[in-house]
């Protein structure tokens, strides 16, 4: 990441994603969580409709 | 339209140092209404890259002359990413399905009271749902190729592209989980906690943005959305000691890692402008204020000493008025807000869907006629 600090952002992600006890934000956890997350259908992204 | 002698990048970047270029730089912020133009339904412009893309071009070629590209193709990510924003579908219940309109949130509340404990304890992931068509391939693949069409506008075309990663407000993002009403009830009831959760949840939000720009590259700039803190919904002294002290931790943040940031703050700040001073950082050539229904004189007087003004034709006379009204409108607003330098000549919003291709024709060509710096 550049210059950037990534050692702060990956621990304010954390905090951000999973509270104030989170250490530090992964990707890897993140993604268990979207697909541990409950599936919902009414936010579908509907293409090339013309209804 | 004479040969110029600086490029667009050069003048739009002289405008947001506050300083004076050859001319006011022009940008009206078109995304969705790119969609009018390239005559494409609105999902296949956020979510399908090549038409977005082929969208983009012929923006920027139809209406010849604008500074910025104010949209990218990728602009779907937005909504189809499980990064939170006030516009990701994972979190809030945005609608898609008109191939004429644009997205349409159903703000329902999603948290009680309770959840502003919940949030300090658990963070934003139990609000967390999964849109059963989502593909993170297919994100991915999306974020690859955002990459690359930076590039392709900074160095190719030599076209500002605006900015690399959008964020909120936190008090915006609050009011967005609790829902308008509860929320506006909790600013009297429990304002101590509001703000608590708020300034939580800020660092987080500014490295999401500096996360998104690593990710996508580009200008180093940020793009900041604020709505409710404003005086169309709470009172000065409310927003003094509700939203401004989260808004600052996020924009210290972000200055102290080298970012610009774009302030895109609708509605009315008017009175509010004198805290833009007080609250955040003079960072002269780091900060953009770009307004929707704020008075732009008392912007100027107040605020254009450190900020790159951007604004604000009238969204209702962009889809109502005539090329002749619109012209007036600029002509007062580059007097007004122009004078010195520091200006970018915009819509306040969103350039409307459905806006005649004239009338925002003439936002461009008004800054051309009358937007001539002296040397």
């Amino acid at each position: 990441m550049e210059s950037l600090d990534k050692d702060r952002i990956f621990r304010d992600l954390g905090k951000l994603f999973y509270g104030k006890n989170e250490e530090r934000f992964s990707l890897e956890k993140f993604f268990r969580s979207i697909n541990n997350a409950e599936v919902i259908e009414e936010r579908l992204i509907r293409r090339n409709t013309n209804e | 339209m004479n040969e110029p002698e600086i490029t667009s990048l050069e003048r739009v970047e002289t405008a947001l140092a506050v300083k004076q270029a050859d001319r006011v730089p022009v940008a009206p912020m078109i995304a969705i209404h790119a969609a009018t133009i390239a005559n494409i339904p609105v999902n296949d412009l956020l979510f399908d890259f090549e038409a977005a893309q082929h969208a983009a071009r012929k923006v920027f070629d139809l209406y010849k002359g604008l500074d910025i590209i104010t949209f990218m193709p990728g602009i779907g990510l937005m909504y189809n990413s499980p990064f939170i924003s006030t516009h990701s579908r994972f979190f809030f219940n945005w609608q898609f399905g008109a191939p004429n309109l644009p997205p349409q949130l159903n703000e329902v509340p999603l948290m009680g009271p309770e959840g502003y404990d919940k949030i300090l304890d658990e963070g934003v992931i139990p609000w967390l749902k999964r849109p059963l068509d989502f593909d993170a391939q297919e994100m991915l693949t999306t974020t690859s190729k955002m990459k690359k069409e930076m590039k392709y506008w900074l160095r190719e075309r030599q076209i500002h592209t605006f900015i690399s990663a959008t964020s909120v407000t936190p008090f915006d993002l609050l009011c967005q989980f609790r829902g308008l009403r509860n929320f506006f009830v909790d600013l009297r009831k429990q304002p101590e906690k509001v703000v608590e959760v708020a300034d939580f949840l800020a660092p987080g939000l500014a490295a999401l943005a500096e996360f998104m720009y690593s990710e996508i590259k580009g200008v180093k700039r940020i793009f900041i959305g604020g709505v409710r803190g404003s005086a169309t919904f709470i009172s000065p002294q409310m927003s003094a000691e509700l939203f401004f002290p989260s808004l600052k931790i996020m924009v210290e943040y972000l200055l102290q890692d080298g970012f610009q940031i774009n302030l895109h703050f609708d509605t009315d700040w008017t009175p509010m402008l004198d805290f833009f001073n007080e609250f955040l950082p003079a960072r002269k050539g780091y900060l953009t204020l770009q307004l929707e229904n704020t008075d732009m004189q008392k912007a100027k007087e107040i605020c254009g000493n450190n900020y790159c003004l951007m604004g604000n034709v009238s969204s209702t006379l962009q889809k109502m008025g005539t090329p002749q009204q619109i012209e007036e409108e600029c002509i007062k607003l580059i007097n007004i807000a122009g004078e010195g330098g520091g200006f970018i000549l915009s819509s306040g919003c969103e350039v409307p869907i459905d806006a005649p291709f004239t009338n925002v024709k003439a936002i461009i060509d008004s800054a051309y006629k009358y937007g001539i710096y002296k040397k």
